[in-house]
């Protein structure tokens, strides 16, 4: 009678979790498989109805063993995939020696606690290259002061630097704000018009400098839904990059259309281009083409994130047509919205 | 004199410490990459 209670149990706990949609294996006194959701399955850890990992078959005979419920993490190599997974199997006892296992898929949350660390150890490097020059200036100025020709020098890579590292901490608060935000605060109908011209504006000073000519085709209006300083900034860091790598009297288009209910930004550049290996890169945090080149520039290596992050939390997304030596084109795309459904 | 050999790539850095070791009476040269710096080790 006690094991088909067991077996009734064990079958109820597999509906259960079949129905949350968790990993589970409910295997019996000699550990073969009596229920599996289909989720389990899917993970191919059967074979023949046995375990066939070993570091499960451990968990489960300690958990049948002891009575308890133990959780271990390991990597697991799963039926049908190339490379090992991480898992998070959690074995239960059941009683009358039924045990149910269940199992987490925690490769995407490894992999993004690695992005973060990773990206923990740039900040490191980007935030001390400035700040150690700040000091290495400060303390060089100490000792010209008879030496008026250094002290202007050294005074204006220190103030250089010091705009550096601000630039930085700046981008660095912008992309962590991006990225914990879930939706777009401060929502509201926004003129893609406005932002361009607003763009435009923002980036004359360096487009000047270069003697570059911005040449934009906003002549239809396009309205999407969101937050007007976020999308400025986009389009902003776009046009920025344009002008960084281009040779200058150059030009750079920006084009606005609406296609099927969707907005496109277009930033055109005739600059260096990028190679088709680089540019799955480009999007992320610190990624740099040409360190050196990003150096002359002032970039930090997250503007591109940036977009990317406002053109996500938008409901958009960012792509990137180039080949090398013949310039980019960058497409931001976002939903849009008809003028009249906020008025 | 010691000739003392710098390389360093970002020009914040180079610069000062540059000025500091002539100051300190050494012969510096200088280089902002590992090309240029074995040029001018070679010259």
């Amino acid at each position: 009678m006690n094991g088909s209670n067991g077996e009734v149990n064990a079958a109820i706990a597999a509906e259960v979790l079949e129905a949350l949609g968790t990993a589970a294996v409910v295997v019996n006194d000699i550990n073969l498989m009596v229920q599996a959701t289909t989720n389990a399955q899917d993970f191919g850890l059967l074979q023949d109805r046995a375990l066939v990992e070993v570091e499960l078959l451990n968990l489960v005979d300690w958990a049948r063993k002891s009575k308890e419920t133990k959780t271990v993490e390991s990597q697991i190599n799963v039926g049908g995939r190339a490379s090992k997974v991480w898992v998070q199997a959690t074995a239960a006892p059941l009683g009358n020696g039924f045990v149910i296992l269940t199992l987490e898929d925690r490769t995407e949350a490894r992999r993004l606690d690695e992005t973060r660390r990773d990206f923990v150890a740039n900040i490191s490097h980007e935030l001390k290259t400035p700040i150690g020059a700040i000091a290495l200036l400060a303390e060089t100025l100490q000792g010209a002061t008879d030496d008026p020709i250094a002290v202007q020098k050294f005074a204006a890579s220190l103030q250089r630097e010091a705009n550096r590292l601000g630039h930085i901490v700046q981008e660095i608060i912008e992309l962590s704000r991006l990225q914990s935000a879930t939706y777009v605060a401060d929502s509201g109908l926004v003129n893609l018009n406005e932002v361009i011209s607003d763009a435009i504006d923002r980036v004359q000073i360096a487009a000047e400098a270069k003697q570059m000519k911005i040449v934009s085709d906003t002549t239809e209006q396009v309205f999407v839904s969101g937050n007007y300083e976020q999308l400025a900034i986009a389009v902003t860091n776009l046009i920025e990059n344009a002008i960084n790598y281009s040779d200058p009297n150059g030009q750079v288009g920006v084009a606005l259309r609406k296609n099927a209910g969707i907005a496109e930004v277009v930033i055109t550049d005739s600059g260096v281009g990028i190679a088709l290996e680089d540019q799955a890169r480009i999007f992320e945090r610190f990624y740099r083409v040409d360190p050196s080149r990003s150096r002359e520039t002032g970039g930090t290596g997250l503007g591109l994130a940036i977009v990317k992050h406002i053109a996500l939390n938008h409901g958009g997304e960012i792509s990137v047509f180039s080949k090398p030596g013949l310039g980019s084109t960058f497409t931001l795309t976002l939903p849009a919205q008809q003028k009249a459904t906020d008025n | 004199m010691t000739k003392i050999l710098v390389v360093e790539d970002e020009q914040s850095l180079r610069e000062p410490l540059v000025y500091v070791l002539e100051k300190e009476g050494y012969e510096v040269v200088d280089a902002a990459d590992g090309e240029q710096a074995v040029k001018v080790f070679n010259a």
